[in-house]
């Protein structure tokens, strides 16, 4: 593992138990993260992004399975560790923040109360706790995050707050104790595009004032590149490729990143793209193979009937695929 | 907090203003029910052998002759005035029946709704933290015979077991034991003890109490015992639940605190519909155990046609029904700031 | 999906709750008993008028498995046929005021705001500000007691319930775009109301229904226990308990027997009823 690597998720494969047997949702997902690095995962609806980030933090839903992989955060296995050390890298690892500001705040709650409970367990969580110091520190956070008036704010409730605000809400969460990774599921998604472009700036800051690393998990490409140094490419749980922002955009080398970027409209040229013909596969019967090997033109014999592993062609930009690796 | 004060008056006196118009509604239909029964109320009152003359005046007193809206209006007069005329089976004042026999009826209820409320709380809660566990599969199964059992079956089971079988409770016998005597000041026997120091007739009191609220409190008990579990396994995957978790918030604080608070908000709710039918339930129960209330004088006078009875009782029922919903409506409101503060 | 898949994935999701597959088995049990009383019980003629007083009060036997009343007769056979009354009452009740107070509930959901809307809708919220049994019990009183109108008086006060069911699925939804459509492109009221909105009612209606016939039949029960509804010497849930009861603690066999019947009766249905609701429950992933 590299030096300044602070986070690393390695074939991680996850299955959820349901009717008609169990559904892979994960298969295969590597990424890496550096110290204040801005990593995008991107992919479509459905992929198992926000899957790996519950993944991360530990908190997937009861039917989950984990079958392989490992979540490796300064050496250590999340996966494999004990509660007390998953517990520790919440508080002073990552925080993660949600897809929807509005369900992830508890409605009874004041935006104040929930700021500090997250703070006092993530400081010093036996002896006494000093009030003040906790509301001061939230306070700040709101103003770190471009709330105005931080201090009404901290007695509002989260049904009285736009949706805007709510998400700003949910970044200070995630910065009112110091953190290495922040994990950001789709942020602004649910809101306006002028909020939205805001929202992104804003982490785009305080990654760079506070060398917060960023996972940002999205499925729109201008996203991507607006924000991200380093873009991992899923499709239908697996992590297809891996790259510089620039160098995939410029060379996307598995066929189904080449497919994405087709299907980005142009100003000039001949208009739109007919999109990728085929569908995702059945999750609880995927391909034995590669899971694109259907729907992708170049097919080989092998791509259906091994995965392929994810792997470095050079310049730190990796793919998964028998066609370009070798 | 001043904002909050305007608001939440605002609200409660729109709730005020609409249950007075549902009292009125409620008193209308009972006192129309009730005169549109077969019969001579008059006749009834002085019985077959009064001479017709008597009879006449009595229904001239009675406004019998008048159209039907008079009457009413002559009734919600007097109602007002705490005068719902006479009752045939005990030959005095309503008024006075009522207070006699209501306070134990209110004491029953709301010991009852105590025992209930907590209670099924507290299983709910042990319930949704040990899901599908021993503990939660005992008490669920618990609550499903409880909730399927009517009062009245919990009450002579009670009285079987508790009454006859293992007396260690007194079962049938009133209010209180007969080697008892007790000055009345308001009424209810558990304060009257209490104000005058009178420690042996409060335990007495209370023993008696215990059976009967108990047989009254279980089909709610296991009913909000489920919602409360139900809403809190609802909860706990939401997002705002793992939102806390994922920041590092212990297990428990999370469940305790964060968790609660949303998912007994349903509980409450249903705690004030609850209420009402304890007080349909009491009479059933009150039947049981010869414990002399409201519900049983209501049911006497049913069964007896004593329509000045009946409307009042069922008025009385209907007024402390409408509080009851009040009040848990402000205790809501203080849970839930959404409903207090206005949001769509 | 077909329609095949559907149904085996309903079958599925069902059977995983053993609950739901307790019930479902105890309400077909209950139905199938009341149907076949005549061949099912053991002594069919002992259900009616019929006094035996030597073998009156005769503890549970091989002769007698649940024991003789005070008449002598054999409370097993009079336990079957008060299922009948029972049942009856259940799906009478249900067979009225649910299309009533349904109808009356869609037509005032729909035309929320309207005077129409206020009238109705007041007029329940009068009915259901008064504690259910109160309201059935004046009415009972009121009338001479047997067993229609004890039915009655339940199906008044009944009704208003699935009124305010219909009304709150009927106001919120009656602005969705489907709906809009319907009326933008000429459909019928009745169409509307039928086509469009009745559908998205239908899964916490069904589940009511379920957990409803369990609820009557413990009203009926509890009218019945205190004379309101089937008069002796029909047999009736409610009036074998309170029979039973005088006869505390030494013959407790005829209270006891009936009262566990009533606790299975309505248990099966609660919990048929909770497994129907759990099959529209869609789980979130």
């Amino acid at each position: 593992m590299a030096a300044d690597t602070v986070l690393e998720v390695s074939d991680l494969r996850v299955s959820f138990r349901g009717y008609g047997g169990k559904t892979r949702v994960l298969d295969g997902v590597n990424l890496r993260v550096a110290k204040g690095q801005r990593v995008g995962l991107v992919g479509e609806a459905g992929c198992g992004k926000t899957t790996t980030l519950k993944a991360i933090m530990g908190i997937l839903p009861s039917q989950a399975v984990i079958e392989e992989g490992q979540v490796l955060f300064r050496g250590q296995d999340l996966l494999k560790a004990s509660p007390v050390a998953v517990q520790s890298f919440r508080q002073r690892g990552a925080a993660m923040i949600f897809q929807d500001p509005t369900a992830a705040l508890n409605p009874v709650f004041t935006v104040g109360d929930l700021l500090q409970v997250g703070l006092r367990y993530a400081t010093d969580s036996r002896g006494k706790v000093d009030r003040a110091r906790l509301i001061k520190r939230c306070t700040e956070a709101l103003s770190e995050v471009s709330l105005p008036d931080p201090e009404r704010i901290m007695k509002t409730y989260p049904f009285q707050l736009s949706g805007g605000m709510r998400q700003r809400v949910c970044i200070a969460s995630a910065i009112t104790a110091t953190r290495e990774i922040l994990l950001a599921d789709e942020p602004g998604t649910s809101l306006d595009v002028t909020i939205q472009d805001q929202i992104l700036r804003l982490i785009t800051g305080l990654s760079e004032t506070k060398g917060l690393a960023v996972v940002l998990v999205t499925h729109s490409l201008g996203v991507v590149r607006e924000v991200t140094e380093y873009v991992y490419v899923m499709y239908a749980g697996v992590v297809v490729e891996g790259g510089p922002t620039a160098e995939v955009f410029a060379r996307p080398l598995h066929p189904y990143t080449a497919a994405l970027m087709e299907c980005i409209p142009r100003l000039t040229g001949q208009g739109f793209a007919e999109g990728i013909p085929g569908r995702l596969p059945d999750y609880r019967n995927p391909p034995r193979g590669c899971r694109f090997s259907p729907r992708c033109p170049h097919s080989l014999k092998t791509c259906g009937e091994a995965k392929p592993s994810l792997l470095d062609t050079g310049g730190r930009h990796m793919v998964a695929c028998y066609l370009r690796a070798r | 907090m001043g904002g909050w004060i305007v608001t939440t008056t605002s609200y409660l006196l729109r709730r005020l203003g609409w249950s007075i118009l549902v009292l009125v509604g409620l008193s209308i239909t009972i006192f129309v029910i009730a005169r549109v029964v077969p019969g001579d109320p008059a006749r009834m009152a002085l019985g077959p052998r009064a001479p017709e003359e008597v009879v006449q005046q009595l229904r001239e007193e009675m406004h019998l002759d008048k159209p039907l809206y008079i009457q009413y209006l002559y009734w919600i007069k007097g109602a007002v005035r705490g005068d719902f005329g006479y009752s045939l089976m005990t030959k005095r004042p309503v008024m006075d029946d009522l207070k006699q026999f209501a306070p134990n009826t209110i004491e029953l209820v709301v010991m009852a709704g105590l025992l209930e409320s907590t209670l099924g709380l507290l299983l709910g809660i042990i319930g949704a933290m040990y899901a599908n566990r021993a503990i939660d599969t005992g008490i669920r199964v618990m609550g499903y015979v409880f909730v399927a059992t009517p009062s009245f079956v919990v009450a002579v089971f009670l009285l079987l077991v508790f009454g006859f079988w293992w007396p260690i409770l007194p079962a049938i016998g009133g209010r209180l034991s007969p080697s008892i005597a007790l000055h009345r000041i308001t009424g209810f026997v558990t304060l009257d003890a209490l104000i005058q120091g009178n420690l042996r007739a409060f335990g007495d009191a209370l023993a008696h109490l215990i059976l009967p609220a108990l047989a009254l409190a279980v089909g709610g008990m296991a009913q909000e015992a489920r919602i409360t579990r139900a809403s809190m396994l609802d909860n706990m995957g939401k997002d705002y639940v793992s939102a806390l978790t994922s920041q590092g918030v212990p297990r428990r604080v999370v469940m305790s605190k964060y968790l609660l608070r949303p998912s007994v908000i349903p509980t409450v709710s249903i705690m004030g519909l609850d209420f009402a039918s304890l007080f349909g339930n009491a009479f059933l129960v009150e039947l049981v155990f010869t414990w002399p209330g409201l519900s049983r004088y209501g049911i006497m006078s049913m069964l007896r046609k004593d329509l000045n009875a009946i409307c009042a009782v069922v008025l009385f029922m209907g007024l402390v029904f409408v509080v009851m919903n009040l009040i848990v409506d402000v205790v809501v409101s203080l849970l839930d700031p959404r409903i207090r503060l206005g949001a769509k | 999906m077909e329609k095949r898949h559907l149904f085996g994935q309903a079958w599925y999701k069902f059977s995983r709750s053993k609950a739901s597959v307790v019930g479902a088995v105890l309400v077909l049990l209950v139905i199938g008993l009341a149907l076949l009383a005549p061949f099912v019980s053991p002594y069919p003629k002992q259900a009616g008028p019929y006094v035996d007083f030597d073998n009156a009060s005769q503890p549970p036997s091989t002769a007698h498995l649940l024991g003789t009343d005070n008449m002598g007769r054999d409370i097993l056979s009079r336990l079957i046929f008060a299922l009948r009354p029972g049942l009856l009452m259940g799906i009478l009740v249900l067979a009225i005021s649910v299309p009533i107070g349904f109808g009356l509930g869609l037509i005032a959901g729909y035309n929320r705001g309207s005077l129409l809307d206020a009238l109705i809708m007041r007029v329940t919220d009068i009915f259901l500000s008064v504690p259910p049994l109160i309201l059935a019990l004046a009415i009972a009183s009121v009338l001479e007691p047997n067993l229609t109108h004890a039915m009655m008086a339940i199906t008044v006060m009944w009704w208003p319930w699935y009124c305010r069911l219909a009304y709150n699925v009927a106001s919120s939804i009656k602005n969705d775009y489907y709906v809009r459509y319907a009326e933008l492109t000429g459909a019928s009221t009745f169409h509307i109301l039928v086509r469009e909105i009745l559908p998205n009612c239908l899964s916490p209606v069904l589940t009511k229904m379920t957990l409803d016939m369990g609820w009557v039949i413990m009203t009926a029960a509890s009218l019945s226990f205190v004379g309101l509804g089937q008069q002796p010497p029909a047999p009736d849930l409610g009036n074998m308990v309170s029979d039973g009861v005088k006869y505390l603690p030494d013959h407790w066999w005829m209270t006891v027997f009936p009262a566990i019947a009533i606790v299975l009766l309505v248990l099966g249905f609660n919990l048929l009823g909770d497994g129907i609701r759990d099959l529209f429950t869609v789980e979130e992933a």
